[in-house]
């Protein structure tokens, strides 16, 4: 197996490819699960979005409706609406979704071409388009129409909102219907915030920014016995058994942070390849390099 | 100069004539999902590896270049990297209607082809005059690409303001659809503001040198693989002005061949002196303590001490000129000015008498 597949240094994983995470992911699940509202505010490259991932993954595959929203990636109230009511709305509504997103002068040439080329595709989206308004798909519509498409379809949902100290710089109003919206007693969502920016959980503790909703977890660090257990097992299926001071050699350095941790073994490993193991010496040899990587200082 | 221009490689040309092979970083070209950072000094081909990673053939789709050294706000960003879709990842024909939108967003609508949705909504994007390309945009529009290589040159810049989280945007698109590969060029000075503790790409992509190698033996393996007729002590001579950066050796020793190393050297710091007034007064605007630096840096002088500046005073100036490409360290403490050439022209600046 490939040695950057077996000491994964980022970006988000999988449960599988995470080492000592599983009690995190189980009671993140369980709180999600719930219903309820969770933050989880950390330091950078401490696993927060691998171990929401992992958590929707199960829940997912439980039977809700997981979905990861990005805020980098959908940073303004407008894209966050599209990609919420892409997620969780009905096809039809999906279309809608797809429809805006081609904007309203196109809709012409669209239903033009669609009829000149047979497309029933292209001629239903562009007749779409010409009657839909901009505003229909606001944040607040969307937030009211989630639970009602939830309670009509009978399922649950779970969410996870990744840099979500960018809520903050959010409307007043599209504020109050995130509140409103995390605050419902149906429990039919369970939602976790997530970010690593120093004052996000000051910023979104506001009362007029999401108001002391929710609960705080805290990312407990990995234990040392699932750290010594994970790494000794992947550095054996990587054909460069790692002797028991070096992985001692290893853990001390790393401090055990999740990123540091991968970085340094990925590298012992990748020079242990010459040698047939991993001892002290190639710790000791693998250790500038990693010293010199940016996040190096983050353990 | 007895060497026509054209027949110094430059862009793509420069690096397959450095490396007969592939270049060392090329094998690291990021997958899908992946993000390289490849850096460089002003005339270490930073900017000629991006034009090669431009030309090639990538397994994740087309290679797309965004540039944004001449850009200054967000809507125009947006659009830049809508243009470089249309150029590069689309057909003629389909850039000639994108470009037909582009240069009159109000006017009539060409005739649009049903069979491609990812056309449609870079059209889109182009043709809504509702559309403010807020916050947001840059994702969107990457997003209708299906799949490529991005390229961004110079990408520290987009920690500007005016960029707003742009880099934030791109890492969130490739990291989440892990449909695109990523590769971020900049200026070795300043692409540690792309992986910095608050920065989107901390621990986020591999970081790569370019042009690092740069001594004696490499560049005598290099004259003795293309044949070129400049002697060994020649060449020492020039790579003690050039600091054996790409662009300004290769560039020398082509013009050597052909009318002697010190009349090709006294050619060169002659034309790189006509851009001392520009550069002086782009140093000044970027500090204060700008030009008396590059005037201390060129002639050897230690750049710290100066009794009208402290040394947290020049060590600020010195870090906005590199960030701005103008100087370059030369080892752990030590500074150079960026282009060699204009260092040796600047010799020919008196000093004024409170700086020396």
């Amino acid at each position: 197996m490939d040695i950057s597949e077996l000491f994964p240094a980022g970006p988000i994983l999988s449960e599988e490819r995470q080492i000592g995470r599983v009690p995190a992911i189980e009671a993140l699940a369980a709180r999600i699960r719930a219903g309820d509202v969770t933050r989880i505010f950390d330091r950078r490259r401490w696993g927060k979005s691998s171990v929401a991932r992992a958590a929707l993954a199960r829940l997912e595959s439980d039977g809700l409706i997981a979905r990861r929203l990005p805020l980098d990636e959908y940073p303004t109230s407008e894209a966050a609406a599209t990609f919420l009511a892409s997620a969780f709305a009905s096809p039809a509504a999906r279309m809608v979704k797809s429809t805006r997103s081609l904007g309203s002068r196109i809709a012409d040439p669209l239903r033009r071409a669609g009829q000149t080329l047979g497309s029933p595709e292209a001629s239903l989206m562009g007749e779409l388009l010409a009657g839909l308004g901009t505003e229909q798909l606001t944040l607040q519509r969307v937030l009211e129409l989630i639970p009602e498409e939830l309670a009509r379809t009978g399922k649950r949902a779970a969410l996870a909102i990744d840099e979500a100290h960018i809520i903050a710089k959010w409307s007043e109003q599209e504020r109050a219907a995130l509140r409103a919206f995390f605050a419902r007693d149906d429990r039919r969502t369970g939602v976790v915030l997530a970010s690593s920016e120093a004052s996000a959980e000051e910023t979104l503790k506001q009362p007029e920014v999401l108001g002391y909703l929710g609960e705080h977890f805290l990312l407990a660090p990995i234990a040392e016995d699932d750290w010594r257990h994970g790494l000794r097992e992947r550095f054996d299926r990587a054909d460069v058994p790692i002797a028991p001071d070096a992985l001692d050699l290893l853990l001390d350095e790393s401090r055990g942070h999740p990123y540091c941790t991968m970085l340094l073994a990925k590298h012992a490993a990748e020079l242990g390849l010459t040698f047939g193991e991993v001892t002290v010496s190639v710790v000791q040899v693998a250790l500038p390099t990693v010293r010199e990587h940016e996040a190096w200082k983050l353990r | 100069m007895n060497v026509a221009a054209s027949e110094i490689p430059s862009g793509a040309g420069l690096v397959r004539y450095l490396y007969a092979d592939a270049p060392p970083w090329a094998r690291t070209l990021p997958a899908p999902g992946e993000t390289l950072i490849l850096h460089g000094d002003p005339g270490s081909g930073i900017d000629e590896a991006l034009e090669w990673i431009a030309e090639t053939t990538h397994p994740a789709g087309p290679v797309v270049t965004l540039d944004p050294r001449l850009v200054g706000d967000y809507p125009s960003l947006v659009r830049e990297l809508v243009s470089s879709i249309a150029a590069d990842a689309f057909d003629e024909d389909l850039s000639a209607r994108l470009a037909v939108i582009s240069e009159s967003p109000s006017g009539p609508l060409p005739e649009l082809p049903a069979g491609r949705p990812d056309f449609l909504q870079v059209a889109a994007k182009l043709a809504d005059p509702l559309n403010e390309y807020s916050q947001g945009a840059l994702a969107e529009v990457l997003r209708y690409l299906p799949s490529g290589l991005l390229v961004v040159r110079d990408a520290h810049l987009l920690t500007g303001r005016w960029a707003h989280e742009a880099l934030w945007e791109l890492r969130g698109v490739v990291q989440n659809t892990q449909r695109h590969a990523l590769v971020l060029g900049s200026l070795t000075e300043a692409h540690h503001v792309l992986v910095a503790p608050s920065a989107a790409f901390l621990g986020a992509g591999r970081i790569d040198p370019v042009g690092t190698d740069r001594g004696p033996n490499t560049w005598e393996r290099l004259v003795d693989m293309h044949q070129i007729a400049v002697t060994r002590e020649d060449l020492h001579f020039l790579l003690s002005h050039t600091h054996g950066l790409a662009i300004p050796t290769l560039s020398l020793l082509l013009h050597a061949e052909a009318i002697g190393a010190s009349t090709a050297l006294e050619k060169h710091v002659q034309r790189a002196s006509e851009q001392i007034p520009a550069v002086l007064e782009t140093a000044r605007i970027i500090s204060r303590y700008g030009p008396s630096l590059l005037l201390r840096l060129a002639r050897g002088l230690p750049p710290y001490a100066r009794p009208s500046a402290t040394a947290r005073d020049t060590n600020r100036a010195l870090r906005q000129l590199a960030y701005h490409g103008l100087v370059a360290r030369a080892g752990t403490r030590a500074w150079r000015v960026a282009d060699p050439l204009l260092s040796d022209a600047l010799l020919s600046r008196p000093l004024p008498s409170q700086l020396s």
